[in-house]
């Protein structure tokens, strides 16, 4: 089969989205392949369906369990069974089973940090590998969003591997970032795919308020107004929980809320409703929408600022991915920065949880107060990183969080400033990439848009559950 | 007051101030600790071993403040007492939720999980074959759940489309036994046309006050879990789902390597000395691996003889404590006794 005719049948789309036949036919030409593609358009479908067309097993490499799980999910809904994912989670005895009957996948989600073992890559170079896939290759960059150490690591781990041919796809790395994934990965030739960040169908509006307090009144007249569904972004989860109760008490009852705090059971069902359309409305953190494939979301607002432009870019492109009108809304209030100045050092551990581990020498799990994940990993890191230097753990460890720090205050900054700026909000965002800026209809608040584009025009539904259990059981498990 | 509160406040009021706030707190985490296990029993508790394994101790913590406050406790954190006014509270929530009578939390907290794991995937999986709908995201990413329910499918006697028909009877049958509203449960399902609520939306959703939710959400799961349990033939499915459930045995990892050295041959004293741990700390291990493994023989510490005198003297369901059995059994140390409750207690698991 072509390309085009895999397209078709295999994953019934009639025509390629921007950048997907570039990426592939590049890969299938066996060139090494940096894509950047703008987030919402596509981009599993650029190993996908090369990796069909390939002999051999394509790996994934990913920074989350979940979003691992979604893509497994995803390839098994189309109908391909030879998938598995390997992490951290899976069971020793599960590990080794999976490892010793490899050549049964096509398809091998790995985390990074399992490319650190060598039994696994001992494991992986029996089996012979068409595709190096790097997802999300911006966290190999210090310079980029959501920075992963253990990602540094792949260059080293692809050089193991027999250097096998290699795609690094991401949505938001800037010249900067895509230098580093070159270095990085050891992609002394490769093609470089650049498309543009741009997502000429979100319009972008920025409301300014004074006080924190109008926020939950102004949200609620927001959502009213607006064609649904949408996703509503807070930083923090008590007060996306505390959201859906002031909107539910305002008559927006088909509405949920999504974090990290609640179990794993919970965050798939309300993931699943949001698919299947029972939801209108779901206020999350930013620990939702990764890896969420819904086509028809009307709008992203942030409650808060986000903490960088690229984490914003990534957020507001889960919205109108079927190309139809969708708005992205910023609500801010001056000051609203401050929040993310405590959540970017809650982030790294403190001088006194570093110092148990450098100087007193007690294990990551033992430090006062605990470590979250995060924090762990990253002393674990520098605490190695600091020995292959030769330098003192201490203060390699503090200069690292320090430089760190200083980095993330630096793109909280350039975000200030760009919701203070007089001019296109789109030609500014679109600059931090280094592209010209465009020239559209409805582009944002600055250079104006027409409101009614984006008004719910549906008559709200309202939860007519009147069923009774029985009647409930039997349109679930039909047969009498 | 919400119904936790008065779970909590039942629980509190049964150990009248011979145990901590804490020792309710981890019995209603279930943690397997020797203490904990045998505060389930002597203070007949055991039905609300780990029934709230999403507390937290600062949230538990707050709680205890709040009914201090609120004057339905009194007394401090290490030794607390319900107050008349407490008593009435928690009588008022009783009064309108039961008081849970199938709740077995020490029988059933490992498998209850596991069995609605399953059959919510197994509702799901069979809902979709029923209409012929073969795309949708399984409810559960427990790999180990999903593979055991495909081989359930794969062997089950019944054809794709009877399944259906055969698992609403079986579900029709124990939803009409068991003492809650059905939806408790329904609404959980996804299948065909219906995605599953959170607790939090099913509570939302009959009006329920969330924890009140919770504790009638358990007492029908385990409701049911006994009547398939204990059927006869009318049930082939649920029963099938029950099979082969192992909750493993979290040992704490010095009970563990006792465990080793026992096994080796060694004495409590040498193991003591090895170790370099207090006699009285091996004891304790060897009584959480008595009440945790089903194989652990108590034989080499206390004889058949012994065993026999510490059930007759009410070992197993009167004595509060341990003190007055000790009295009335001169002969025995106090880690002989603690052995033969602990093996009994097992042996309701």
């Amino acid at each position: 089969m072509t390309i085009d005719e895999h397209l078709h049948h295999t994953f019934g789309f009639s025509s390629f989205r921007p950048g997907q036949r570039e990426t592939i036919e590049s890969l299938l030409n066996g060139r090494h392949t940096l894509s950047m593609l703008p987030t919402g358009t596509g981009k599993s479908l650029c190993y996908q369906l090369p990796g069909l067309m390939l002999d051999g097993a394509v790996l994934i490499v990913s920074p989350l369990l979940s979003l691992m799980q979604d893509q497994v999910e995803q390839l098994k809904i189309k109908g391909e069974k030879r998938v598995i994912a390997l992490n951290s989670f899976l069971q020793y005895e599960e590990k080794h089973a999976a490892l010793s009957q490899l050549e049964q996948y096509k398809f091998i989600f790995l985390s990074p940090e399992m490319l650190q073992l060598p039994y696994v890559i001992s494991a992986l170079c029996a089996r012979s590998i068409a595709l190096f896939v790097v997802d999300e290759a911006h966290c190999i960059s210090q310079w980029g969003y959501d920075f992963r150490p253990d990602y540094g690591l792949l260059g080293k781990a692809r050089k193991e591997l027999g250097n096998p041919l290699t795609l690094a796809l991401t949505a938001t790395a800037d010249k900067k970032v895509r230098s580093d994934i070159r270095k990085t990965l050891c992609l002394d030739d490769v093609s470089e795919w650049v498309f543009s960040v741009n997502r000429p169908n979100i319009a972008i509006d920025i409301e300014v308020l004074q006080e924190p307090l109008e926020k939950q009144k102004r949200l609620q007249e927001i959502v009213h107004f607006l064609q649904k569904p949408g996703i509503v972004y807070f930083s923090g989860r008590k007060s996306a929980e505390e959201a859906v109760v002031y909107l539910k008490q305002h008559g927006i009852t088909r509405t949920a809320f999504y974090h990290g705090g609640m179990d794993i059971g919970d965050r798939l069902l309300i993931q699943h409703q949001f698919l299947n359309g029972d939801l209108d409305v779901v206020c999350a953190t930013s620990a939702f929408g990764m890896g969420i494939n819904k086509g028809n979301v009307r709008f992203v607002i942030h409650y808060h600022l986000p903490s960088q432009m690229e984490a914003y870019l990534q957020e507001i492109g889960r919205a109108g991915r079927d190309g139809k009108p969708a708005i992205s809304i910023l609500l801010y209030v001056p000051g609203d920065e401050k929040l993310h100045e405590f959540i970017a050092e809650s982030e790294f551990p403190d001088e006194g949880q570093i110092r148990q581990v450098t100087e007193y020498g007690l294990h990551p799990r033992d430090v006062q107060p605990p470590l979250s994940e995060t924090q762990e990993r990253f002393l674990v890191h520098y605490a190695k990183a600091a020995d292959q230097h030769r330098e003192s753990r201490a203060t390699f460890i503090k200069d690292v969080r320090t430089t760190l720090l200083e980095r993330k205050a630096e793109k909280r900054f350039q975000m200030k400033r760009w919701i203070e700026a007089d001019s296109c909000r789109r030609a500014a965002y679109m600059q931090f990439f280094d592209e010209p800026p465009p020239n559209q209809l409805n582009c944002c608040d600055r250079c104006g848009f027409d409101r009614t584009l984006y008004k719910e025009s549906r008559q709200v539904k309202e939860e007519a559950d009147q069923l009774n259990w029985r009647e409930r059981l039997n349109l679930l498990l039909p047969g009498h | 007051m919400r119904c936790l509160d008065a779970v909590i406040l039942h629980m509190l009021k049964e150990v009248e101030g011979e145990r901590t706030a804490s020792s309710v707190f981890h019995l209603l985490k279930g943690k397997k600790s020797a203490q904990t296990i045998q505060d389930a029993h002597l203070y007949k508790l055991a039905k609300w071993f780990q029934t709230a394994p999403f507390l937290k101790m600062d949230t538990f913590d707050q709680l205890i403040q709040q009914l201090l406050q609120t004057g339905c406790l009194e007394g401090e954190r290490q030794r607390l007492f319900v107050t008349e006014k407490g008593r009435n509270a928690m009588a008022g929530v009783f009064q309108k939720t039961g008081c849970f009578p199938f709740l077995s939390g020490w029988k059933l907290a490992g498998t209850a999980p596991i069995f609605f794991s399953r059959l919510q995937l197994i509702v799901q999986v069979v809902s979709h074959l029923a209409y012929s709908d073969r795309t949708y995201y399984p409810i559960t990413r427990d790999e180990q759940v999903q593979s055991w329910v495909k081989h359930f499918i794969k062997e089950s006697p019944f054809e794709k489309k009877a399944l259906a028909d055969q698992l609403n009877r079986e579900l029709s049958h124990v939803f009409e036994q068991q003492p809650e509203q059905p939806d408790c449960l329904l609404l959980r399902f996804s299948g065909h046309g219906q995605t599953g609520r959170t607790a939090w939306q099913t509570a939302e959703m009959l009006n329920m006050e969330t924890t009140e939710y919770w504790f009638r959400f358990l007492h029908s799961l385990h409701a049911i879990v006994q009547t398939a349990t204990e059927d006869d033939g009318q049930l082939p499915l649920l029963k099938q789902l029950l099979k082969g459930i192992t909750v493993s045995v979290p040992l704490t990892e010095s009970a563990r390597k006792t465990a080793s050295y026992l096994h080796k041959g060694m004495t409590i004293e040498q193991i003591a000395e090895a170790r370099r741990l207090k006699q009285a700390t091996i004891e304790d291990h060897v009584v959480e691996l008595a009440l945790n493994d089903p194989q652990f023989s108590i034989r080499p510490f206390v004889d058949e003889q012994k065993e026999a005198a510490v059930l007759q003297a009410g070992g197993t369901s009167t004595a509060r404590q341990l003190k007055p059995l000790k009295d009335q059994l001169p002969d025995h140390s106090y880690f002989q006794i603690r052995l033969v409750l602990a093996k009994e207690s097992r042996g309701l698991k």
